[in-house]
């Protein structure tokens, strides 16, 4: 069997398939964190395939670390605390962590012992993360925190995260930014939740005079803006958006299917995933000839992510007003997924980067406009 | 190299090429074209490159019978050097997946074809007619060509054939293959086109100052072109992956609608000068109208995909 193969088979199991059912079982805005399926994964080094050996994976290729997220995606387990630990945090810390830093924390990420986030956006900033206020100031040898961080998610559930915060205020935005490890569970550290529409709730973290050492800095002090324009880019391939796009639309194709109401624009939003797929698949394979595109990333991400409202009217149209049944009504199509999907929703096109960023990044990267 | 015929300098030249005075005659830069098409034929193409050069051929709006005779040498054997054009419709709604059926008497053929490129220019016509196809010397008493006059401003034809000679064998087997093949070469041709307009305007948007500064550095234009330069991109990955009918569907609905978007925002975004001679946005406009559904309206390629959905 090839990897594929095997993960395809690990999913399809009986433990994986009573779990994604307790999952689709939940009442509307119940929320998932660390699943037992992670740990099932982490034994076997399937968390973080694309890493070293030493450092927990299997010394695969991204292809096979995509294949993962794809395949967790299909079988119904939600990639979101995994993309966070691994995908970003762990990404972060294999380029630019210390030796130090990469034995104390990949292992742990990569077996699913430990959990990390991400805390980069703030009450005033978003998109324009050059407006960061969060601030970290010069205490002895090392640096001490203030600051909040707002509409992150999974931190409740998580051990550790990678904070950006200001070291410097030279009157440019995007200089003076520095990447820390926060430990979440501190003193001077406030995890709260922020109900969303969606199922997963947003996570506030106030940090209010936490004192880190130099070893919690990531990266070179005061170098945060590039690393972040640089990492971010090989977690987005748009890999994960087409999947969630992907196991909403097959819902929806089966519901027209049972219910005699496939429609052309079903199949040409089933065309438009074919090309979604494509797309993605051709960042990875760049990633993995070590050749990472921004403009191409940024297409993968929005031309994936600006298809789940269009499946959504067109959920509607199959299920009219069935589809707005939630998972708690018994009489809810496909166990309310779909009405979920439509909370959940206008997220995909916010985060990772919002629609209008990856527009920015299109326009300028490829077309020289701007 | 293939891709030196259609460098920086002799794409804009190429979009020129071969249009016709209304009422017929040779267009005078014929020879230029035929040299173009030789340079074509002669040199030897893994797949890939062939949807390469579809590519740079949509991005100069090169118009030939190169990628019909590449879909017609895997019907039928060619003589080197030969040329042929696909004669797959009987009406401009005809759906070239299900082509009309022709008579067949005593292996000859008896059909009327419309809207087949370069039929007077080619040396055989491959007719389709159900899930038979017949190889059509041009030359015989039984073709009979008459030119027709379309907004892309290119060399479409009608072709009635009487009796007329022909190859004849069944493609049950193998026209799907075969067709999804053509699609997707056409696809890359689409894309092309629709790329090669996006640049353009983007061109056109850094140079052009409207109050005091450049339209490049309007939001709201640099975003439309982005989305549709995402959307072309899209379908470049699409047609990059292995071929089956269903593909070859999807790539050419997908990129005959990028491609007729991409040209209606080139015209609009370069002003009136975008309908005037002068612009090239006027002619990628005029040929998205012809090459957008040249395998199937996007009504006909949405069914044939919902037919596939439903199976």
């Amino acid at each position: 069997m090839n990897f594929r193969e095997e993960i395809r088979a690990f999913f399809a199991s009986r433990r994986v398939q009573d779990e994604v059912a307790a999952i689709r079982a939940l009442p509307p805005e119940a929320e998932t964190g660390r699943l037992a399926v992670y740990s099932w994964l982490g034994e076997r080094g399937w968390l973080a395939p694309h890493w070293p050996e030493r450092y927990g994976g299997l010394g695969l290729g991204v292809a096979e670390a995509a294949a993962l997220t794809e395949e967790m995606l299909y079988a119904g387990v939600p990639d979101d605390l995994h993309t966070l630990s691994i995908g970003i945090v762990g990404t972060f810390l294999l380029h630019s962590g210390t030796e130090a830093q990469k034995q104390e924390h990949l292992p742990a990420l990569a077996r699913g012992d430990r959990m990390a986030t991400v805390l980069f956006t703030e009450p005033s900033c978003g998109s324009d993360l050059a407006a960061l206020r969060t601030e970290a100031r010069p205490d002895g040898a090392g640096w001490r925190l203030h600051g909040t961080k707002i509409y992150n998610q999974k931190s409740q559930f998580a051990e550790m995260a990678l904070c950006a915060a200001r070291t410097r205020d030279s009157g440019v935005g995007m200089d003076g930014i520095t990447l820390f490890l926060v430990p979440l569970d501190s003193a001077g550290v406030h995890v709260s939740t922020v109900a969303s529409m969606g199922n997963d709730r947003f996570t506030q973290v106030v940090i209010d005079g936490l004192l880190l050492t130099e070893d919690a800095v990531v990266g070179a002090v005061h170098d945060g803006w590039t690393l972040m324009n640089s990492l971010l880019l090989l977690e987005r391939t748009g890999i994960d958006f087409h999947a969630k796009a992907r196991v909403l639309l097959d819902t929806v194709l089966d519901r027209a299917r049972a219910t005699g109401r496939l429609s052309p624009e079903l199949a040409e939003l089933d065309a438009r995933l074919a090309a979604a797929h494509a797309l993605a698949w051709q960042q990875v394979h760049n990633l993995a000839a070590d050749r990472p595109s921004p403009g191409g990333s940024a297409m993968a991400k929005w031309y994936a992510s600006e298809h789940f409202r269009p499946i959504l009217r067109a959920a509607a149209e199959v299920d009219g007003l069935d589809s707005v049944l939630t998972s708690w009504d018994g009489g809810a199509p496909a166990h309310g997924s779909v009405e979920s999907a439509y909370r959940t929703g206008p997220s995909l096109r916010l985060a990772s980067g919002t629609s209008e960023v990856m527009l920015y990044l299109i326009a300028t990267g490829e077309l020289g406009l701007l | 190299m293939l891709t030196d015929l259609f460098d920086d300098d002799t794409t804009p030249l190429l979009r020129r090429l071969g249009e016709r005075p209304r009422g017929g005659g040779a267009p005078q830069d014929e020879e230029t074209r035929r040299q173009v098409l030789a340079a074509l034929a002669d040199s030897e193409q893994s797949p890939a490159e062939v949807l390469r050069a579809a590519e740079l051929m949509g991005a100069a709006l090169y118009q030939s019978p190169f990628l019909d005779t590449v879909a017609a040498a895997e019907l039928f054997p060619l003589s080197p050097g030969r040329t042929v054009a696909l004669a797959l419709r009987e009406n401009g709604t005809d759906n070239p997946a299900t082509p009309a059926p022709f008579v067949l008497r005593d292996g000859r053929v008896t059909a009327v074809r419309r809207f087949v490129a370069f039929a007077s220019d080619v040396d055989d016509l491959l007719v389709v007619g159900g899930t038979t196809a017949a190889l059509v010397p041009v030359e015989q008493p039984g073709v009979r060509t008459r030119r027709q006059d379309d907004v892309g401003r290119g060399d479409l034809h009608t072709v009635e054939l009487q009796d007329a000679v022909a190859q004849v064998r069944d493609v049950t087997a193998d026209y799907p293959a075969v067709l999804a093949r053509a699609r997707l070469r056409h696809a890359a041709y689409l894309v092309g086109a629709a790329q090669a307009a996006i640049r353009l305007t983007a061109d056109h948007l850094r140079e052009r100052k409207v109050f005091g500064q450049p339209l490049a550095k309007s939001t709201a234009l640099a975003y439309r072109l982005a989305a549709l330069h995402a959307e072309a991109e899209a379908v470049r990955a699409l047609v990059g992956t292995e071929p089956s009918p269903r593909t070859g569907a999807q790539a050419v609905l997908l990129a005959g609608a990028v491609a007729r978007q991409s040209a209606e925002e080139a015209v609009h975004l370069h002003g009136a000068r975008g309908m005037t001679e002068h612009s090239d946005a006027q002619l990628f406009y005029r040929r998205a109208a012809v090459d957008a559904q040249w395998y199937g309206t996007a009504t006909a390629l949405r069914a044939e995909l919902l037919a596939a959905l439903s199976a």
